[in-house]
């Protein structure tokens, strides 16, 4: 699967691309986890073509997946991490760009007195953001929640694939603390499924995502085993319930 | 509660359905929000995928709450606050070896744009100008700035604006297989 990176580089010219950009699991989409190997060889095409490799851990970073990023995961270093919501966790609008030292130091040239990358964000570095981001970052590594979300995968990944009969379900994709379940479409109507189990669930206390034909979850790394099966149980009833 | 919901435009949301049956969060505090009309619910989503400590952690809005008392905003741009190094130096000592350097934005968009440009930055500087395009995924997602939308993948998101998107943005089929794949349990094979 990696080889159509080589195929695209090989009919459109190395020398014109500047970087890849990918979600090592896509979230948005439906937790689409990556299989064994493709991030590897995407890592070694870039290389080979001096292309940067880019990757958007908005949603993977921060614990998500039980380290720090997806990249420690999967064992693969991009050349820029794109991070945001769990940096802060959601407390105050922050992101932010990773950068390799070959970057930052190609870039930081000229005569010093001038500014070297004409970029950035009058809320770049607001001051609640970082004090929200030093203290998330101190809280999940004080409270352990890393190696918490590890051990609660386990139950997670069981949880969720116990649905793997119910009606309508075509499939379940999980990694981490994050999990999708995809349904057939009703009746050529995209979403209309989906919304109704969603309403269910918001209805009878707990709220969950929704796309297309899919729902995701992704609870808190502070979660419990008894909000995991509350979550699990109340989908399954909205399963059952809608039509 | 008489609240007047028409001005607001609601980011991705059926806003006229919404509007007619509006689910209001009020409160929130671990695990549970708390609705307009009283309802506890529980938040399977971390908000969207980023309250991973969990709503109102204690030690998170104290920080934010003590930064209130000193210094509320300060110019970034050839100024500086110690908070912003100090963060910058907290995601430098847990990313992966080499990436040492952070640049910070409001958002996951600006963060994604802003890597796009340095990209082009960095390939400027080194006498590639050529290095212009980039390869995104079918049914990427990297926020809605004209940057994002380009190099993700989702049509949905794209299809007003196709005439102003970067030029020349190639897009690799997205990984899943559903009959090859289906109810794997992590990584595919």
């Amino acid at each position: 699967m990696a080889d159509n990176l080589e195929a695209l580089v090989d009919a459109n010219g190395s020398e014109t691309i500047a970087g890849v950009v990918v979600e090592p699991m896509q979230g948005s989409a439906g937790v689409i986890v990556p299989p064994h190997g493709y991030l590897k060889k995407l890592r070694s095409i870039c290389d080979a073509h001096q292309i940067l490799l880019i990757f958007d851990e908005v949603i993977t970073g921060f614990g998500r997946l039980g380290e720090w990023f997806a990249a420690d995961r999967f064992g693969v270093i991009p050349d820029m991490i794109i991070c945001a919501k769990g940096v802060i966790s959601g407390v105050v609008p922050l992101g932010g760009v990773i950068v390799r030292d070959s970057i930052y130091n190609e870039i930081m040239v000229g005569p010093s007195h001038l500014v070297e990358f004409f970029h950035g964000y009058t809320n770049s570095g607001h001051p609640l953001a970082c004090a929200a981001g030093i203290s998330a970052i101190n809280v999940y590594e004080s409270e352990g929640l890393l190696a918490k979300s590890s051990k609660l995968e386990i139950e997670l990944e069981k949880a969720i694939h116990s649905l793997r009969d119910e009606a309508h379900v075509v499939d379940i994709r999980n990694i981490g603390m994050a999990v999708a379940i995809e349904f057939e479409t009703r009746n050529n109507q995209i979403s209309m499924r989906v919304m109704e189990i969603f309403q269910y669930c918001f209805d009878h206390g707990v709220m969950i995502r929704y796309t297309g034909d899919i729902i995701a979850i992704g609870p808190a790394l502070v979660c419990d085993e008894t909000e995991i099966e509350a979550i699990i149980e109340t989908i399954r009833s909205a399963i059952r319930a809608i039509a | 509660m008489s609240l007047e919901l028409e001005p607001f435009w609601m980011p991705f949301t059926h806003n006229r359905m919404f509007k007619k049956s509006p689910r209001l969060i009020e409160r929130g505090e671990g695990m549970h929000y708390q609705t307009s009309d009283g309802h506890r619910v529980l938040d399977a989503i971390s908000g969207l995928w980023c309250s991973n400590a969990g709503h109102r952690h204690p030690k998170i809005v104290q920080a934010v709450k003590d930064q209130l008392d000193e210094l509320d905003f300060t110019a970034p741009f050839q100024s500086g606050h110690p908070k912003a190094f100090m963060l910058a130096e907290a995601i430098k000592k847990i990313s992966p070896a080499g990436l040492n350097h952070v640049f910070l934005t409001s958002s996951g968009s600006e963060a994604c744009d802003t890597a796009l440009k340095i990209a082009l930055a960095y390939h400027h500087s080194t006498g590639e100008v050529q290095r212009t395009r980039f390869v995104g995924h079918e049914k990427g997602y990297h926020g809605v700035g004209f940057g994002g939308i380009s190099v993700g993948g989702i049509d949905a998101n794209k299809k007003a604006f196709k005439a102003s998107l970067l030029p020349g943005t190639l897009h690799l089929p997205h990984t899943h297989n559903l009959s090859k794949m289906a109810f794997s349990k992590g990584q595919p094979v």
